[in-house]
């Protein structure tokens, strides 16, 4: 990628970053870096989210059906046993 | 007694692999290096550390890892084979620019492995499946990719996919051999497949978070070096120029190990998926699967635009010119160390104008149709001829078949070359049968199919007489209809012609959904008047439905004897030939199996063949 174009996008990101909002993981309530959310087109678009995050719908302790709210998570470190002591 | 085997993968000259293990030498015994060197093969036999072994694996150079799924597969199995009969327990896998900081590299990673009950290390291991992970997300648009893990996996959920850093790695001989004996089933990114596949073969990864902080690009290595150690750093990455000497005797190999591959660089330039050309994007996507499942070892074929996308819609007019004018030609502006550059679509000659110096030139020419069916604005008509000046820039034109060769001569006159290779349909996936699930109930009787849009090329026109005609004959057959709606007024003429509730449109389909309705259909109609190829002839054949086609342009040369063709002006010779079809099992068992047979011969594995050879020799004049 050329310098110029490396730079616009870093400095498009930062801004777009500033603008957008920090995600905290909805189980642990760890941060999990700061993105800007939009919808376009029937998509959630995340942009400028550097870590790999899983989107979950929340749920509710009051039933509404006019609003349902999506948080993030991630997976746990890989802790699986080797083969033939379960998976 | 653990024996650990320190490989260190590079395609740097020999003056720099003799610096790069001085440097190891401080911290490891030669004895236990191996030099796994993806070079050219003349800076391989310069090398001068005795344990070395030849990477012959086109996959192994690629100039943007990630899209082009760069693979350790090759290197791997090469370093599985240089084992065979020694004693070494453990391999330590690094890249060249990988740098082992510590005495006890070796041995700290062992403790570490015992300590975890681990098969491998890795770095920056992390879980993906189900997020955002960029290269999780590119692997997640093939459906063989999820069918690939369920089908080996010796784990209860076969959904978990791992990523982690290639650079450093740490395995049991039992685990990297394991995987070295796999075969990749498809391009899957390094990153994605040596963690994902060593966990669904039943080894245990582990991540060593500790050391994940060392593995980052930093400003100057040396400057930090002490700092890390004392932080407790086993190894740093990335130091990528630091064994290059800066002066004049630095082999081409180290600044473009590319060229130094000895295998061909071939870039396919496909029609813009903004385009929503269907056609354009399954021809790219077989042509990828095609060469992807038989690549030749002296070739190495990519897309500018990485991997086929699926079926999309055509974007706004804005969007598509952006593209087509701007962003594509920059694109290929920047492409270096190509050998032959493929145009898959005409209407993209223009790209030929910013083709890299030296590439030799290919446009696949599928039809000009447009020019003659005047269905094109003043202004398109003049865009398109002027794309079409490109043509006689180019050092090679494919056409699809000899009939648009004929035509193409005539525009471009004597100039570029010219070759007819016919396009190839996928005999596998139009052969293996698959549920009719209609979105509409199925009319009753038998059924006629027809394919395509609805410009006056296609002579639609022509299908209420043709089918009152069947009607008179046979009592009620059906319509199915697939492709752009049918105009209210010819729809309304079918559905006189039909009777009631006898014609069924599909719209857009997807490739499967199309393969069945070819498969729940008796005989296709194709009453065009002009065609640069006709792919639902030979995707129709492949599928087992009869055909019956007109005998204009490129169409007879296409079905073959496999067909049955009328002219598109006559609607009774149309009509009598499906009757016959209707009326006489064994005219229609005897099409289909011509149909199959021709099918055949167009495969997509005889296309990839020719056009290997097309660019063997293109390459090497």
């Amino acid at each position: 990628m050329s310098k110029l174009k490396r730079l616009f996008r870093d400095a498009g990101l930062r801004v777009l970053r500033a603008l957008g909002s920090e995600l905290v993981d909805v189980d642990t309530g760890a941060p999990l870096g700061r993105a800007f959310l939009f919808t376009w087109r029937g998509r959630l678009l995340v942009i400028g989210l550097e870590n790999a995050v899983r989107p979950v719908f929340l749920p509710q302790q009051r039933l509404t059906y006019w609003k349902q709210e999506l948080g993030f998570t991630v997976h746990r470190p890989p802790d699986f046993p080797p083969r033939g002591q379960g998976s | 007694m653990a024996r650990v085997l320190n490989v260190i993968l590079t395609h740097q000259p020999p003056a720099a692999v003799a610096r790069m293990v001085a440097w190891w030498s401080r911290f490891v015994d030669p004895a236990q290096m191996l030099i796994a060197a993806g070079g050219s093969r003349a800076d391989f036999a310069a090398i001068a550390h005795p344990q070395k072994v030849f990477i012959e694996d086109p996959r192994l150079h690629t100039v943007d890892h990630q899209r082009e799924f760069q693979s350790y597969t090759g290197a791997f199995a090469a370093v599985a084979k240089w084992l065979a009969g020694r004693a070494e327990t453990h391999v330590s896998w690094c890249e060249f620019d990988h740098l082992p900081l510590d005495a006890g590299f070796n041995v700290r990673q062992l403790a570490r492995l015992e300590e975890e009950r681990a098969d491998v290390l890795g770095l920056h291991v992390h879980r993906v499946d189900g997020t955002n992970h960029p290269h999780y997300l590119y692997h997640q648009h093939n459906p063989d990719f999820h069918e690939y893990w369920a089908r080996i996996t010796q784990r209860e959920d076969s959904e978990v996919i791992l990523s982690m850093f290639g650079s450093g790695s740490f395995w049991t001989r039992e685990a990297f051999e394991a995987v070295a004996a796999s075969t990749e089933p498809f391009r899957v990114y390094l990153e994605i497949y040596l963690p994902t596949l060593a966990h669904h073969l039943g080894f245990r990864v582990r991540d060593v978070p500790e050391q994940n902080e060392f593995v980052q690009v930093r400003p100057a290595f040396d400057e930090v070096v002490d700092d890390m150690r004392a932080a407790g750093a086993w190894a740093a990455h990335p130091v990528k120029r630091r064994w290059l000497d800066p002066g004049p005797a630095r082999s081409p190999s180290a600044t473009n190990p590319r060229r130094a591959s000895p295998s061909r660089r071939i870039v396919w330039l496909p029609a813009h998926p903004a385009e929503g050309t269907l056609s354009m994007l399954r021809h790219w996507r077989e042509l990828e699967e095609a060469f992807q499942a038989a690549q030749a070892p002296d070739l190495e074929a990519t897309s500018a635009l990485g991997r086929a996308p699926g079926p999309r819609p055509r974007a706004h007019r804005l969007v598509r010119a952006w593209h087509k004018y701007l962003a594509y030609p920059r694109l290929v502006g920047q492409l270096q160390g190509v050998d032959v550059l493929h145009i898959l679509d005409h209407s993209f000659a223009h790209l030929l104008r910013h083709a890299p110096a030296g590439a030799r030139k290919i446009v696949t020419v599928h039809d000009i149709a447009p020019l003659a069916d005047h269905t094109l604005t003043l202004a398109q008509e003049r865009r398109f001829r002027r794309t079409l000046t490109w043509l006689n820039h180019a050092d090679l034109l494919l056409c699809d078949s000899a009939y648009t060769a004929a035509r193409v001569r005539e525009l471009v006159g004597a100039g570029p070359r010219l070759e007819v290779l016919l396009l190839g349909v996928n005999t596998h996936a139009f052969g293996v049968p698959i549920p009719f699930t209609a979105p509409l109930p199925l009319p009753a009787g038998p059924r006629l199919l027809s394919v395509g849009s609805v410009i006056p090329r296609k002579n639609l026109g022509a299908f209420p007489a043709i089918l009152r005609r069947i009607v008179e004959q046979c009592g009620p057959v059906s319509l199915l209809r697939v492709g752009e709606l049918l105009p209210a007024p010819l729809r309304a003429e079918i559905e006189a012609a039909l009777g009631g509730g006898q014609l069924a449109e599909l719209g857009r389909v997807s490739d499967t959904e199309l393969i069945s309705i070819y498969q729940a259909s008796d005989i296709l109609v194709f009453p065009s008047t002009l065609e640069g190829f006709g792919l639902p002839l030979v995707e129709a054949m492949a599928a087992g439905c009869a055909v019956v086609s007109s005998r204009a342009s490129s169409l007879p040369e296409v079905g073959g004897e496999a067909a049955l063709y009328f002219d598109p002006a006559e609607p009774g010779e149309a009509a009598a030939h499906v009757v016959d079809i209707l009326q006489q099992p064994p005219l229609r068992a005897a099409l289909v199996e011509r149909g199959r047979l021709r099918a055949r011969e167009l495969s997509w594995e005889s296309h990839r063949e020719k056009l290997t050879a097309i660019y063997r020799r293109l390459a090497g004049e």
